[in-house]
């Protein structure tokens, strides 16, 4: 399979990247892996006139610890050094699994950090041959008014099926962005609009890095995943949850869900159950229940619709249940 | 964009330990360059989208997709096909092992399993089971249903091919 044509420029620092862009006409695309961008190209899902390569950029391929022990991840790191980074780290073990389950070994190899936050939606309808596209009307993602995945809608469903932005959120990550020359920081949780047809709020900005915090003592984190197949798969439904300890009781818990919805889905509501008593499984039970409630996905990926929400339940379940065993220990 | 007037570039591409000038579009894939220019046709075109594996070479020693890495980003890297791996006509052990166990049938799948072993060599001498099965989770096989291709890898771990011709 061929690519569309385009024109292909591999600026070598920020300086003469941020220049190349604002000279730049016609629609113009970051490519950095290229594991997920590529193949959409092949199918002519997106023809760019321009593609950008920022791998030889040396400034973003580093993972740094600064001074205070904020960890920053360069924008190209890959997913295998970054797998191999967080390898046997008690607060970032979330970050380890979810990379370390991405796609093949080859595909983390090659694919980067920035591109597995940034990629882009998919749906069985949309992730879809040349041929296909021609014969069928465009859907809310191709421009048209049509969803083929819930009758009668008026948005797109597209399912987001990143692996490390849930862990990331979880973990209070942030992401850094150049955007004419300024530097801007988001929340990981920020960045994402929920519209499965334009997933991303970032606009023209570049991202740059991610930041999370400095490991405090007390917290601990994991990310379950199912798919179909235990390799090579997306996430058709995810869960990542960190807790943090303190005194020997549970004084915060955050919980995402990747592969249900247009964007990670942050579980609200369940710092009540933590207050002040211990977590029984019935508890456990009530909170896996409530990530239940708030997880809404749809027809249109790999995998029954309610098969994937009872996973939901069943994981958020294992993986507290997992945590509070590892600290207990 | 149309066709006409599509720029080229002369590149260097360092293959299997020896420079390749080829002439190349932006949009042209390495393992269009390897298979449809250079005529280094072991390396496989299959899915074309990264799922199957058979197009796998190492690039800087590391198994990479071929397919899904644009020809003018192999610049200025050590890129190894299967053709590169046996030295004088001399297999290697891995090759030998493949040979000795039958983890070849129709043979299709085979430059890109031994790539991503070799790659897991390269990374981890001594993998467990395991490390074996997740390091060639993404290359797909139809006929051997993988066991005499994790053995045939196992073997070499255990150093129990025979150095034979």
């Amino acid at each position: 399979m061929h690519l569309p044509h385009f024109k292909y420029y591999a600026p070598r620092s920020i300086n003469t990247l941020n220049t190349l862009i604002e000279n730049i006409n016609g629609q113009a695309i970051i490519l950095a892996g290229g594991t997920e961008l590529l193949p959409r190209m092949k199918m002519r899902l997106i023809q760019p006139e321009h593609l950008i390569s920022i791998l030889k950029i040396k400034q973003l391929e580093n993972i740094k610890i600064k001074n205070d022990k904020k960890i920053e991840i360069g924008a190209t790191v890959r997913i295998d050094n970054l797998a191999n980074f967080f390898k046997a780290n008690k607060p970032f073990n979330a970050i380890f699994q979810a990379a370390n389950m991405v796609g093949s070994q080859q595909i983390r190899n090659m694919a980067t950090i920035g591109g597995n936050i940034l990629q882009n939606t998919r749906c069985k309808y949309y992730n879809r041959t040349l041929q296909w596209q021609k014969i069928m009307p465009p859907c809310h993602k191709r421009g048209g008014n049509i969803c083929y995945a819930v009758k009668n809608s008026k948005r797109c469903f597209a399912v987001y099926q990143g692996d490390i932005a849930a862990p990331f959120i979880v973990l209070q990550g942030k992401a850094e962005f150049l955007f004419n020359k300024n530097f801007i920081q988001k929340p990981v949780e920020d960045i994402f609009t929920g519209n499965g047809a334009v997933p991303f709020n970032i606009g023209k900005s570049i991202l740059i890095k991610f930041i999370l915090p400095a490991s405090e003592d007390g917290i601990i984190s994991t990310y379950k995943k199912y798919r179909i197949r235990d390799g090579m798969d997306f996430p058709i439904a995810g869960v990542a949850v960190a807790i943090k300890i303190e005194n020997k009781k549970i004084d915060d818990i955050k919980i995402c869900l990747t592969g249900v919805s247009s964007a990670p889905v942050v579980i609200k509501n369940i710092k009540d159950f933590i207050s002040e008593k211990k977590l029984t499984d019935k508890l456990i039970h009530e909170i896996s229940e409530i990530a239940y409630n708030q997880a809404h996905p749809v027809e249109n990926i790999d995998g029954d619709a309610n098969n994937r929400r009872y996973m939901i339940k069943q994981m958020t379940f294992e993986a507290i249940k997992e945590l509070i065993g590892s600290y207990e220990k | 964009m149309k066709n006409k007037g599509v720029k080229k570039r002369l590149i260097t591409l360092n293959i299997n330990n020896r420079d390749y000038h080829v002439v190349i579009e932006d949009r042209d894939t390495l393992l269009y360059i390897l298979r449809d220019k250079l005529m280094l046709t072991g390396t496989k075109d299959a899915c074309g989208v990264g799922e199957c594996g058979a197009c796998t070479v190492l690039v800087d020693g590391k198994a990479v997709l071929s397919c899904l890495m644009l020809a003018i980003d192999g610049q200025g890297k050590k890129i190894t096909t299967i053709e590169g791996l046996a030295t004088d006509g001399k297999l290697t052990y891995l090759q030998k092992a493949f040979i000795e166990y039958g983890a070849i049938q129709c043979g299709y799948c085979t430059s890109g399993m031994l790539m991503a072993a070799t790659g897991l060599f390269n990374r981890n001498p001594n993998p467990t089971r395991d490390e074996i099965k997740k390091s060639i989770e993404g290359n797909i096989c139809r006929c051997t249903g993988y066991n005499k291709i994790i053995h045939a890898i196992e073997a070499v771990r255990d150093k129990r091919v025979k150095d034979k011709k």
